[in-house]
């Protein structure tokens, strides 16, 4: 019987790769789009180069293939090293591996060619939203798989954060994308009308929940601890944010659809729904940001420990933003806006990609076997990502702003003030100031790629050796005894 | 047979149980003997330092 048992970080660095590649490749191709909206002759009268044809390129690049990536990754990295076990089913791991790059590649394949259900977030047609399923259960095995021989019994708390990700990603990507499929490469939902709508906003809006908020709070409860060598600060309390989160989150969606032909009540409790969700929302931040209590020194050295305070600042701004815009007043100013992209990238550059960030300079030296290859890198994409954040959000915070204050503007006779040009136009210099946010954010992107190459130095030379699982000794009559060692 | 009255008496029960239930993880989390178990977890990502280096 084999005696040591070594984690498998070898799927870990193939997903900590692809992430670094998928940003890259999904954020220049908002920077393109951006640039389009600014210029909108950038599209040379092509297809394909079109606004429309890309942007899905890019929030599904973004979205599934960066944060997929680096969200499944670290799942696999936390639920050994919380379970003292290794992974599950490793050949169905590197399966999930393959299986998510080839629906992330048909996909950016074939949406800007008009393959598309023009579903927002679920653009990919009926063959890809299948191999979408069949990788997510594979996900769902290897990592509940893990769970199950786990050697601590507490299941910790990231897990059950990570297992809500899982479990309500796939319930929603399948009931959501049940369709009728008239060809390779059309279908059409069962869903019709307001019906259809309620359907894609309670996806829509617990994609978010649950892909962009529960799976990263994830990573969160992991790897903020630890990067901030200090005891999460309360583990009750994230018990208590997590069960709040995961009932309230399901019933906040139709805030998407204020103001349509949603029965008006359905809109009331989406509002209603979102003020509550403030609480656990901002319960999360307050945890994170107090472990740091008694560590803040590790601010002045550690980009890692940086990248994870500003997006936990970004999460309380964010969560306490979308609160503030479900509200029926708020949103008659707001919708339609680009008040909406600003909170909406609030989330996603300042939350998301700055706890992916900070989490995968954290995991990197673990998985690739030696220390970060460049100190000065990760400060200089800190202060890249953390300028080219605020250059973003605060251009289209005041175009959104402005934009909805113009459209409401009535004379004295009651016709409107402005016509709609004169928005676009005033919207314009804030374009290109969003544009620059953009272009810094990709520029900072590319210095981490640049910088995890070398850091991976060792481990494409396969130098680096894996690391022991620490089993503990059973003690006298322990029950159930620890699993014994795998090969 | 209107039913109405029967699924608004239905809601508020479920609200009920459901916010009971609220409570009752809020009690179960508080109770003195998880104490020791949860300041274990609560370290449990810095033994990932501790192991490895």
């Amino acid at each position: 019987m084999p005696t040591t048992e070594t984690y498998n970080d070898h799927v870990v660095r193939l997903f900590l790769l692809a992430a670094a590649v998928w940003g890259i490749v999904g954020m220049t191709i908002g920077v393109y789009v951006a640039a389009e909206l600014a210029w909108p002759a950038l599209n040379f009268d092509i297809p394909w180069l079109t606004f429309s044809r890309l942007r899905p390129n890019h929030t599904f690049g973004v979205i599934f293939a960066f944060g997929g990536s680096a969200l499944i990754g670290t799942c696999y990295y936390v639920v050994q090293r919380t379970g003292h076990t290794r992974l599950a089913h490793p050949r169905l791991a590197n399966f999930t591996f393959w299986g998510w790059q080839l629906a992330c590649v048909l996909a950016m394949a074939t949406m800007p060619f008009g393959i598309t259900q023009s579903k927002e977030y679920a653009e990919p047609e009926w063959f890809i939203d299948i191999l979408i399923a069949v990788v997510w259960v594979s996900i769902g095995v290897v990592f509940f798989s893990t769970l199950a021989r786990r050697r601590i019994r507490h299941i910790y708390v990231a897990n059950w954060y990570y297992g809500a990700f899982i479990i309500a990603v796939g319930l929603l990507h399948i009931i959501n994308n049940i369709a009728i499929p008239v060809s390779l490469t059309k279908s059409y939902p069962v869903y019709s009308g307001a019906v259809d709508a309620m359907v894609q906003w309670w996806y829509g809006h617990n994609a978010v929940a649950f892909f962009l908020t529960a799976g990263f709070l994830g990573m969160m409860y992991y790897f903020v601890p630890r990067q901030a060598k200090q005891p999460l600060w309360s583990y009750r309390f994230s018990i208590v944010n997590f069960w709040a989160l995961i009932s309230i989150y399901m019933w906040a969606g139709s805030h998407h659809l204020m103001y349509t032909a949603l029965p008006d009540w359905v809109q009331s409790v989406g509002m209603a729904f979102s003020l509550v969700l403030l609480m656990p929302s901002w319960g999360s931040a307050a945890n994170g940001l107090l472990t740091f209590n008694g560590s803040w020194h590790r601010l002045k050295s550690d980009p890692a420990a940086k990248f994870m305070v500003i997006s936990l600042v970004f999460y309380a701004a964010s969560t306490f933003e979308g609160s503030l815009m479900a509200v029926k007043t708020v949103n008659a100013l707001s919708h339609y806006t680009d008040w909406t992209v600003a909170h909406v990238h609030s989330g996603s550059i300042g939350w998301v990609a700055m706890i992916t960030i900070g989490s995968l300079y954290a995991m990197a030296p673990r998985a690739l076997g030696r220390p970060m290859h460049s100190h000065k890198g990760m400060e200089l994409h800190f202060w890249m990502h953390t300028i080219g954040l605020l250059l973003y959000v605060l251009a289209m915070w005041i175009a959104g702003v402005m934009q909805g204050l113009m459209w409401r503007a009535t004379n004295p006779d009651g016709s409107l003030t402005y016509a709609f040009i004169d928005g676009l136009i005033a919207t314009h210099p804030w374009y290109v100031i969003r544009l620059l946010g953009g272009l810094l954010v990709v520029g900072g992107m590319a210095v981490m790629a640049w910088n995890l190459w070398h850091t991976a130095a060792d481990a494409r030379k396969h130098l680096i050796s894996p690391i022991p699982v620490p089993i503990p000794e059973p003690t006298a009559h322990q029950s159930p005894a620890p699993r014994p060692a795998m090969a | 047979m209107n039913l109405q009255p029967f699924w608004g008496q239905l809601a508020g029960v479920i609200t009920v149980i459901l916010m009971l239930g609220f409570l009752g993880i809020w009690a179960w989390l508080w109770l003195p003997q998880h104490k020791r178990k949860f300041d274990q977890m609560a370290r449990l990502p810095m033994q990932d330092e501790d192991s490895e280096q």
